[in-house]
């Protein structure tokens, strides 16, 4: 693991010829939750000029790709909407690549569901948000299928309710229903260090009662990586530089698919982690360094 | 385990003197979801006339009292008293026994209308829900999830069909002061809809918060022993082996009978048929004493020794 700021300037001419496409994550390395990592923007905008192609890799599905897009630009960073991915994209790829052309029922948001219909997918109707306190009106508001669904995404949905969760088991019961499941952490991951239930404790309930388990098309999932790999025309993954915050999750994704691993510590991990590594080996990565900013600054002396 | 249509006379004659309460389950004993269950009502009726004291006992905090005695009415069940014990008194005495009205704290309920109106009922005050929907930001959900609550005392979780998320964090903020009591109702994972379909169970929710919060519920609800305690007490239940359980269920109805020393019937009218017993798979101190294909042997084993004296009319 060698400190990029401990190279000289023939080792950082070296590290920067080794890779044409960055991935980077957004939490910790371009912001925070409350705000952007100072020099995060420049150190985007001077990867570029050396002629990378700099992705962002999220896991955030409360945005449409617009929404998104003028969120990094309007924060001054300047990443082309054809260089983000996130679940909402992997989700409309996946169902593209199944040729489906039933309903989907979704338990996720409304700029998921508002991408899947752009994208010429049909939405099944969600249960109602109050029903009759009976498990009959539940059996009634949730148990009824007549074969239009073919697919169930499950995502963060902040308004998911016993009746949906029951809807999606329903609908898993037949087994040629696809199962995705695009962002599903146990935790919330909004930087906040009390817990927070992530999606993934609800999606639990609906594997466990329907039997199934789902397709997961976010990082650090296999199809995630397939997804990048078919759009960005990656050949090398050598020639990828990862850029995450978070060791097992970042770092370990880049280690399954063979990137070159670069690891800041603006955001979850700290220098200490380093010192006293608990996780699996493989996942050292090649470089770490404090912030994008000395990024930007190393680009500026070679 | 005995086939109750198989013993005789003298055998049933003992069998009748071994009770003096009859607790029994409600679905699946004393009728299903959407039919119900012949000659269960002129069983409990030709008991109650032998002197037992019937004790309704269920899980299902859906059903208000009042709408067990509506139902009991309109399906011919005419006894004389209806006694009936659901996780809602139960919780209810467990509180008072904690003084908790002395504290002025506030209980968020995860549950419904018959559990929230028994609680106020009582005296007890309740905290406010979350909406029942929310602006899809997740700054605002996350805020409105973790904010703090120092009124709130205790945490119910109990079946509630119009669960939410929101409801489900705000329960998990509060969860984590350790002075907050933890309440849970029925612990089932999953409700059969028929041989292939689940419900999703209340207890999956109640799993969640266990799971996130680190910490575990009194659980006032079949199979837990507590529920006994407070059967014991309300009806002077000095032994618990003179008390006859009727249920449907291994897990939960046989489990608890087990668990608090009570003769044990398990009926095939609802949740489990004959096939359990041919080939016993569960632990064997959760094995009935007794099995019959439904109330309406018990009638009919009534009649045998007391003959149509006792008739139920």
């Amino acid at each position: 693991m060698k400190d990029l700021n401990a190279l000289n300037t023939h080792e950082l001419r070296a590290f920067f010829d080794s890779f044409d496409h960055v991935l980077c994550d957004v939490h910790g390395v371009l912001w925070n939750v409350l705000e952007t990592i100072p020099g995060a923007a420049a150190a985007v905008a001077s990867l570029q000029n050396l002629g990378k192609t700099f992705i962002v890799v999220s896991n955030n599905t409360t945005a449409t790709l617009d929404d998104y897009h003028h969120d990094f630009t309007s924060k001054g960073f300047p990443i082309k909407r054809e260089n983000i991915v996130t679940p909402i994209q992997t989700t409309i790829s996946y169902l593209k690549k199944q040729n489906f052309s039933k309903e989907v029922f979704v338990l996720g948001t409304h700029p998921l569901k508002k991408s899947l219909r752009d994208a010429g997918f049909r939405i099944a109707e969600r249960g109602p948000l109050e029903i009759k306190e009976t498990f009959h009106a539940l059996a009634a508001a949730s148990t009824e299928d007549d074969g239009s669904v073919g697919a169930v995404v499950a995502d963060i949905d902040l308004n998911v309710n016993y009746v949906n969760l029951q809807k999606a088991v329903t609908f898993l019961k037949r087994p040629e229903v696809i199962f995705i499941r695009g962002t599903g952490d146990a935790r919330f991951g909004v930087g906040l260090d009390r817990v927070v239930m992530g999606p993934g404790v609800f999606h639990a309930i609906v594997e466990e009662c329907s039997g199934r388990e789902p397709v997961s098309v976010a990082k650090p999932a296999p199809f995630a990586n397939e997804f990048i790999v078919e759009k960005y025309k990656i050949g090398d993954a050598s020639r990828v530089l990862f850029i995450g915050d978070s060791i097992p999750s970042d770092m370990g994704f880049a280690t399954k698919f063979g990137y070159k691993k670069l690891l800041v510590l603006s955001g979850l991990t700290k220098e200490g982690a380093l010192e006293d590594w608990k996780f699996p080996e493989e996942y050292r990565p090649d470089y770490f360094v404090d912030s994008l900013k000395s990024v930007h600054d190393l680009i500026g002396r070679i | 385990m005995k086939d109750l249509s198989t013993l005789t006379v003298p055998e049933l004659e003992d069998f009748f003197s071994s009770f003096d309460h009859v607790l029994t389950d409600i679905d699946g004993v004393v009728w299903n979801l959407l039919h119900g269950i012949p000659g269960a009502n002129h069983a409990l009726k030709s008991l109650e006339n032998l002197n037992k004291q019937i004790i309704f006992i269920s899980n299902n905090t859906t059903r208000s009292a009042d709408a067990l005695e509506t139902r009991l009415k309109a399906e011919g069940f005419d006894l004389q008293t209806i006694n009936h014990v659901s996780p809602a008194p139960a919780m209810i005495d467990y509180l008072q026994k904690q003084n908790f009205t002395k504290t002025n704290k506030r209980i968020f309920v995860i549950g419904m209308t018959p559990l929230r109106q028994a609680l106020i009922e009582a005296g007890f005050k309740l905290a406010e829900n979350g909406p029942d929907r929310v602006k899809e930001s997740v700054a605002e959900y996350a805020s409105l999830c973790i904010a703090e609550d120092d009124s709130v005392g205790a945490v119910i979780a109990d079946i509630d069909i119009n669960l939410n998320s929101v409801n489900m964090q705000k329960a998990l903020t509060f969860l984590l002061r350790k002075d907050v009591l933890f309440l849970s109702g029925a612990p089932d994972m999953k409700y059969p809809l028929d041989k292939e379909r689940f419900l999703i169970g209340p207890g999956a929710f109640v799993t969640i918060l266990e799971l996130t919060s680190g910490r575990k519920p009194i659980s006032m609800a079949k199979p837990n022993t507590n529920l006994h305690d407070f059967v014991a007490e309300k009806y002077k239940i000095g032994d618990p082996s003179r008390v006859l359980f009727v249920g449907d269920t291994v897990l939960e109805d046989m489990a608890f009978a087990a668990n608090c020393g009570y003769k044990k019937l398990l009926v095939f009218s609802g949740l489990s048929n004959r096939s359990c017993v041919e080939e016993w798979t569960f632990p064997e101190e959760y094995k009935p004493d007794f099995y019959a294909e439904s109330l309406k042997s018990v009638h009919e084993a009534v009649l045998r020794v007391f003959g149509q004296k006792d008739s139920s009319k």
